[in-house]
């Protein structure tokens, strides 16, 4: 029976609860703070919601102004107890052309019902004389881009340099500027670094300059148009300055508008040719640039199916994306495996001086006496032609059954590279240094003052804790410093109640009672006497000046307590505080 | 409580006496015997008898005694030989007593150029370029005398609290990270067993034996960690962590006393 009430008392309770939702209704307003604009600067429309909080912010658009929410604010009050809730969204409107520009009813859907607000109508002036100018073009006289490419015709597969230019003029300040975004069809581009900012004289007015360097290759042929490469930024636009706002409304919210630009350069188009047919070797695969081979053979000498490393070591400039490793002819008397990239240098990336290194390992199945012949071809895009690197029958000896692979090698024998003169080890030591038993890494006596320091340590605070603990006096001082701080604590109800002599008195006497007890001294004031004592008793001068500001205090207050006020009250108290604070910190003996 | 500061005073004492304190750290008997040893190298060296000092000075490590010169020597003698792997594994192994060495670093560099390889001396190598381990847990032991000495001040002396409170906070901060150091590099230390390939060119195989596939190929001054050892094989990964066998006589273990153990 009573898990019955329970659950019905519960269900009572919601709809209870449910029906001044159900009864919610709103009120809708929409507002600028200003009517009259020009063009380039901003004004602010606010969206009110008046009777909920809960209500998501409108989108819609307006003919010939850029929209920006900035963001909801909320207000809640309970006057009465009547609770009032409010919702303010806040947008930025930038008109983008002068005219009227009109605002129209901001529709809202709450709880299924629609509001709306009132239009409104904007006058959008242009005192600068620029009257048929659109935004995008005055902006333009102060942000724009361009683009930098060597030359207008290229291969397929050719990398070339490629610079984006943001310009902005100095007076103008940009923030949030994105990396440029390659909206070109069949054109890779490697990442853009982050570009160093530099300054420009154009056209008799410095500019900041971003330039954005990368490279690119186009993947197939056809006429491109580089324009729709694009950056994003905003532009810091300074807030048209209001009448009658107070010092406030500049602390909160900030004097500026930022204006969301898309930039795009002029038109430039660039020619894409497709790799010739005619002469192209047959071992071409695809690696355009200019490049040169350097093979080394490693073992030469080798018994049949030991295997030989052949590795290769391409260098030069142009798209190492395309080069792969040189074609090995196939011969029957050969075991062939897949060539391998071992390392890729991108260091010289500015330079566009690469390198690329293959390893491919080939085991001969029978005595031979020479490799495969070894080829590599490339498309030269600036000669316009194809090359081909031979590499023809490299002598190597498969022996019988004899081993030579793990013998140490003479390297002055091994290797018939010619030494460079001037290089070379440089001369042993004739100290012999210091000599430590093999295995230790430290001496041992750091082990022993490691745990003396460690055993000091804790002895230290185990003396410094029997100390605390057996001496009465410490023990005591804190005692009645705790006593004192709760007195000090109840002190504050007495200002609230205005017993105005019963707290300076208090007051006194809680201060006079602690220093007797700390000190073992009477004090009435601060006179030569006390003064010697206390400094004796080794209280910083600091202190014993506050003391004497505080019976000083509260002597005058004490005879004229009916005309202080709380503050003063409340002033005297922190001082009473701050000086039991600073002795019992002090742990004067 | 007089006796009591009379105690704290006697101990801060000791602990300025073992700051200062240097043991000895072979004894004098075995000190003439190693430098001797060393001199007779050193004279097998001038004389172009490349090989006598190998052997000379290898019997000083035998002795179980070793120095960064006595590495540094061997491994020029090494190097003189033809032999340039072992040469690369004395020059690291002398990298780990004297970090700072300017001979040492000259060789080094040069031995890496004529190898043709990149990477052999690994992350924690580079990051104690300038500290060797034991330099590092002298400083330690020093900052953490120091704060020591700091938290005593501070407990019997609180009236003078406010001069100790800064150089406090600033010594335990540098005790936190050079512990994290000294952490980091006895990690490395103990745990990376590093070897170097000794031979022209070295087969990696899936098995240890000889008629095992052949994984991969690892040429002369290469880096690879040794995992455990098979008998004649050892397991062994190179940076790119393809693990597989290799035969013991083709690398050299950059730690002493794994080489001693004929490693």
């Amino acid at each position: 029976m009573s898990k019955f009430l329970t659950i019905l008392n519960v269900f009572l309770l919601l709809i209870f609860l449910s029906i001044p939702a159900l009864a919610e209704e709103i009120e809708v307003k929409a507002y600028v703070n200003n009517t009259e604009v020009r063009l380039g600067q901003s004004v602010t429309l606010t969206v009110e919601i008046n009777g909920s909080i809960d209500v998501a912010e409108p989108y819609f658009d307006i003919d010939n102004a850029r929209v920006q929410y900035y963001g909801p604010s909320t207000e809640v009050r309970i006057i009465n107890g009547k609770q009032s809730k409010t919702l303010r969204h806040i947008y930025s409107l930038t008109p983008t052309q002068t005219g009227t520009i009109n605002i129209p009813a901001i529709k809202i859907n709450y709880n299924d019902k629609n509001y709306s607000t009132k239009p409104i109508t904007l006058n959008v002036s242009n005192t600068t004389g620029s009257q048929n100018q659109t935004l995008e073009e005055q902006i333009k006289q102060y942000v724009f881009l361009e683009i930098e490419v060597p030359k207008n015709q290229v291969y397929v597969n050719e990398k070339f340099p490629l610079t984006v230019k943001l310009y902005y003029h100095q007076s103008v300040d940009l923030q949030n500027i994105h990396f440029p975004e390659m909206n070109v069809d069949s054109f890779v581009a490697e990442n853009f670094p982050k570009p160093a900012q530099d300054m420009e004289l154009r056209n008799g007015k410095y500019y900041h300059v971003i330039p954005f360097k990368t490279n690119v290759q186009a993947i197939s042929k056809g006429k491109y148009n580089l324009s729709s490469i694009m950056v994003q930024a905003e532009l810091i636009v300074p807030r048209q300055n209001n009448q009658g706002n107070s010092m406030f409304d500049s602390f909160f919210e900030p004097n500026y508008d930022l204006i969301p630009i898309e930039l795009t350069a002029d038109d430039l188009t660039i020619e894409v040719l497709d790799l010739p047919q005619v002469d192209r070797p047959i071992d071409f695969n695809g690696a355009v640039g200019n490049f040169d081979l350097d093979l080394t053979i490693s073992p030469k000498q080798v018994k049949p199916g030991e295997p030989i490393t052949i590795r290769s070591k391409i260098t030069g400039k142009g798209n190492f994306n395309t080069v792969t490793g040189p074609v090995i002819a196939r011969e029957p008397q050969f075991k062939y495996y897949e060539a391998q990239t071992v390392a890729t240098d991108t260091k010289n990336q500015n330079q566009q001086r690469q390198e690329k290194i293959f390893e491919q390992v080939i085991i001969p199945l029978e005595k031979t006496d020479s490799l495969p012949a070894i080829s590599f071809s490339y498309f030269n895009p600036d000669e316009e032609q194809y090359h081909t690197i031979h590499e023809d029958a490299i002598p190597i000896q498969v022996i019988g059954s004899e081993t030579t692979t793990s013998s140490p090698v003479d390297y002055r024998q091994a290797n018939n590279a010619e030494q460079i003169l001037g290089e070379d080890i440089l001369y042993i030591k004739g100290g012999v240094g210091r000599l430590v038993p093999i295995g230790q890494i430290a001496a041992p006596a750091y082990k022993i003052f490691n745990l003396i320091l460690g055993g000091i340590f804790l002895c230290g605070l185990g003396l410094r804790w029997l100390l605390n603990r057996e001496n009465p006096l410490l023990k005591r001082r804190k005692e009645f410093t705790l006593r004192t701080q709760q007195i000090l604590k109840n002190s504050g109800s007495l200002i609230k109640t205005g017993e105005n002599i019963q707290f300076y008195n208090q007051l006194y006497q809680t201060i006079q009672n602690y220093l007797k007890e700390y000190y073992q001294i009477t004090i009435t004031g601060i006179s030569q006497y006390e003064t010697e004592h206390l400094l004796k008793a080794g209280m910083p001068v600091v202190v014993l000046e506050k003391i004497k500001e505080f019976f000083a205090d509260i002597d005058e207050k004490r005879f004229a307590g009916y005309y202080s006020t709380n503050k003063d009250m409340e002033l005297i108290l922190d001082k009473a505080r701050e000086i039991v604070t600073l002795i019992s910190k002090g742990e004067v003996a | 409580m007089c006796s009591l500061r009379k105690f704290s005073w006697y101990m801060i004492f000791l602990l300025v006496i073992f700051i200062f304190a240097q043991t000895p750290l072979v004894h004098a008997g075995e000190v003439q015997n190693v430098e001797s040893l060393f001199y007779q190298a050193n004279s097998f060296y001038e004389q172009g008898k490349y090989l006598e000092a190998v052997e000379t000075y290898k019997e000083i490590l035998q002795n179980g005694y070793t120095s960064g010169t006595v590495l540094y020597n061997l491994a020029n003698s090494y190097y003189r030989i033809g032999d340039k792997g072992r040469a690369l594994v004395n020059y690291l192994r002398a990298s780990k007593l004297i970090p700072r060495d300017p001979d040492l670093k000259s060789n080094m560099e040069l031995l890496v150029k004529d190898l043709q390889i990149d990477q052999v001396i690994g992350f924690w190598e580079r990051v104690s370029e300038y500290l060797t381990l034991n330099e590092l847990i002298m400083l330690t032991t020093v900052i953490s005398a120091v704060v020591v000495l700091l938290v005593m001040l501070l407990l019997y002396l609180p009236r003078y609290s406010y001069l100790f409170k800064i150089p406090s906070v600033l010594s335990a901060v540098g005790l936190i990270i050079l512990l994290s150091g000294l952490g980091i590099g006895l990690y490395h230390n103990y745990a990376s067993n590093p070897a170097i390939v000794v031979i022209e060119e070295a087969v990696v195989r899936f098995e240890p034996n000889e008629t095992g596939e052949v994984h991969y190929l690892t040429k002369l001054g290469n880096r690879l960690e040794i995992e455990s050892v098979r008998q004649d094989w050892v397991a062994v990964h190179r940076q790119d962590g393809k693990k597989g066998w290799i035969s013991r006589e083709d690398i050299v273990s950059v730690n002493l006393d794994n080489a001693l153990n004929g490693l």
